[in-house]
């Protein structure tokens, strides 16, 4: 998995952060027509968006834009094998066997998990804010750290911890690993089609999007509609906070009812 | 009559591994996928506009997502012979693996093309009419080649995260990088929606179609890399 990651800063983060620091420098006007005719200058745009905001507050949205939606695949994918892969192999009738309480087996596999999306996330904003830092003072444009703190990790870590619950509160509902993977993309599906979700005036169908999605090419006017939204966003993140708990305590009484059950004692290997 | 009767023999016999196989790998995977091909046309139902737009909106969103059926549905076919410890009594068998090994991509295979035609059905139900062999030519290329990657990367590991993984990364990337790595390999030349800096960039290439022959042919070499490391599976393991 981290070699996947690394392969995304280089492959796509890398390049993100380059692109935007070379329309602000291009000397040329790049003019493009939107889907509906209208003609579009994202040089000049850009030229004007920074001197609005820095230049790292604008990779700083597109880069947690990618590496939230990369980290939510890349946990949601891997966190309903660490449940379902217990039951498979047979270890629960061994952890059954032994004293541990299905909350304390449930929070030491969630904790390690939040660990390993902590680290992901960490690494990831170290090194989108380094690379920032290194165009910005290779171009001479303008950079400030604390713009990557909140889109690059706050934001993407929630959505990892929130998927993370999702999706193993899934496989262990289901029963099945793969199908909580279905499901996964089925609703990332929804999530990554809502490309306007942060609009003016507030659409309020934003507290219920679990990956914030900040696309916007570089404008003035990214700010302006980012601070109307803000209450939102921050209602948003609390949301989600509140629902990984429910999660992790939703998964914890179901295996308990199961264990409890005898529905572990004859473990069949098949999903 | 000896040799009618031979025959049909063999025909049951290939019948009954068709049949074995399809309980082997199909699973809940296979029951929810429709589930993803009937969210597409429901998600581009909401985009309204005249008969161009709503066709070039159609295909920007079957290209880009129709894949995932190929990555959910055959990317675990051979890692969860790993995951249900059953590997070592198919490989430690004499005969050929060939007929499980091609009996299991003809199935997921005939599973793509099945759920890809519903879901152009649904869309020229609901939203526009479009051409049926041109949504096919579209999807299927992407979802082959995802799904024989997914394949191949679990049948390398042994692991089914790793087998969902590199797929699912491979297809984000080239969203992401709209081909930058790839060239005539591109997945989606046919319009991306990776609006993420700049949508218009990318605009419909005319050689899509090109394109989308150079990906099936890739398709086509992973499955048969995947067939030579099944077949020397017992000689790579022994290295």
């Amino acid at each position: 998995m981290l070699a996947l990651l690394i392969l995304f800063w280089i492959t796509d983060l890398r390049g993100g952060v380059y692109s935007r620091a070379n329309l602000i420098i291009s000397e040329t006007n790049q003019v493009f027509m939107d889907d509906s005719g209208e003609l579009l200058n994202f040089s000049a745009e850009a030229k004007e968006a920074v001197e609005v905001r820095p230049f790292s507050y604008y990779v700083a949205l597109n880069s947690g834009d990618r590496l939230g939606l990369i980290l939510t695949l890349f946990f949601g994918i891997l966190s309903p094998f660490v449940f379902r892969r217990d039951i498979q192999f047979g270890l629960i009738e061994l952890i059954n066997s032994k004293k541990t309480n299905s909350e304390s087996y449930v929070l030491s596999k969630f904790l390690a998990l939040f660990f390993i999306a902590f680290v992901f996330s960490l690494l990831s904003f170290i090194f989108v804010s380094a690379y920032s830092l290194y165009v910005s003072k290779t171009l001479s444009l303008s950079y400030q750290i604390t713009d990557f703190i909140l889109p690059v990790f706050i934001s993407p870590l929630i959505s990892s911890l929130y998927i993370l619950s999702f999706t193993a509160l899934v496989s262990i509902a289901i029963s099945s690993s793969v199908g909580a993977i279905v499901i996964l993309f089925v609703y990332w599906f929804f999530c990554v089609t809502q490309l306007h979700a942060i609009s003016s005036p507030p659409n309020l169908n934003l507290i219920l999007m679990w990956l914030i999605r900040f696309v916007d090419r570089m404008s003035p006017k990214v700010p302006i509609v980012l601070e109307e939204n803000r209450n939102l966003l921050i209602l948003n993140r609390c949301l989600y906070i509140i629902l990984m708990i429910v999660f992790v305590i939703l998964t914890s009484v179901l295996l308990k009812r199961r264990r409890d059950n005898g529905f572990y004692k004859n473990v069949i290997t098949e999903e | 009559m000896g040799f009618i009767r031979m025959s049909s023999l063999k025909n049951n016999r290939a019948l009954e591994t068709v049949k074995t196989q399809l309980r082997l790998i199909s699973g809940i995977n296979w029951i929810l996928v429709p589930a993803l091909i009937f969210a597409i046309p429901f998600i581009i139902f909401f985009e309204q506009g005249d008969i161009a737009f709503k066709q070039s909106w159609a295909f920007k969103v079957i290209e880009t997502f129709s894949p995932f059926v190929g990555i959910l549905i055959g990317s675990n076919i051979f890692s969860r012979e790993w995951e249900l410890q059953t590997n070592e009594i198919w490989l430690s068998k004499a005969n050929s693996r060939g007929c499980i090994y091609w009996s299991r991509l003809l199935l997921i295979y005939s599973y793509i093309f099945s759920l890809a035609s519903l879901e152009l059905l649904v869309i020229c139900l609901f939203y526009v009419r479009m051409d049926y062999l041109e949504g096919l030519s579209v999807i299927l290329p992407p979802a082959i080649f995802l799904s024989n990657l997914g394949f191949i990367s679990g049948l390398v590991s042994k692991n089914t995260v790793v087998a969902y993984l590199v797929p699912s990364l491979y297809w984000f990337m080239e969203i992401s990088t709209k081909g930058k790595y790839t060239g005539i390999f591109y997945l989606f030349p046919r319009g991306s929606l990776a609006c993420a800096d700049a949508c218009s960039v990318i605009s419909t290439s005319n050689n899509w179609k090109e394109s989308k022959l150079a990906v099936l042919f890739i398709g086509v070499c992973l499955m048969l890399i995947g067939w030579i490391i099944l077949e020397k599976y017992e000689f790579i393991k022994k290295r």
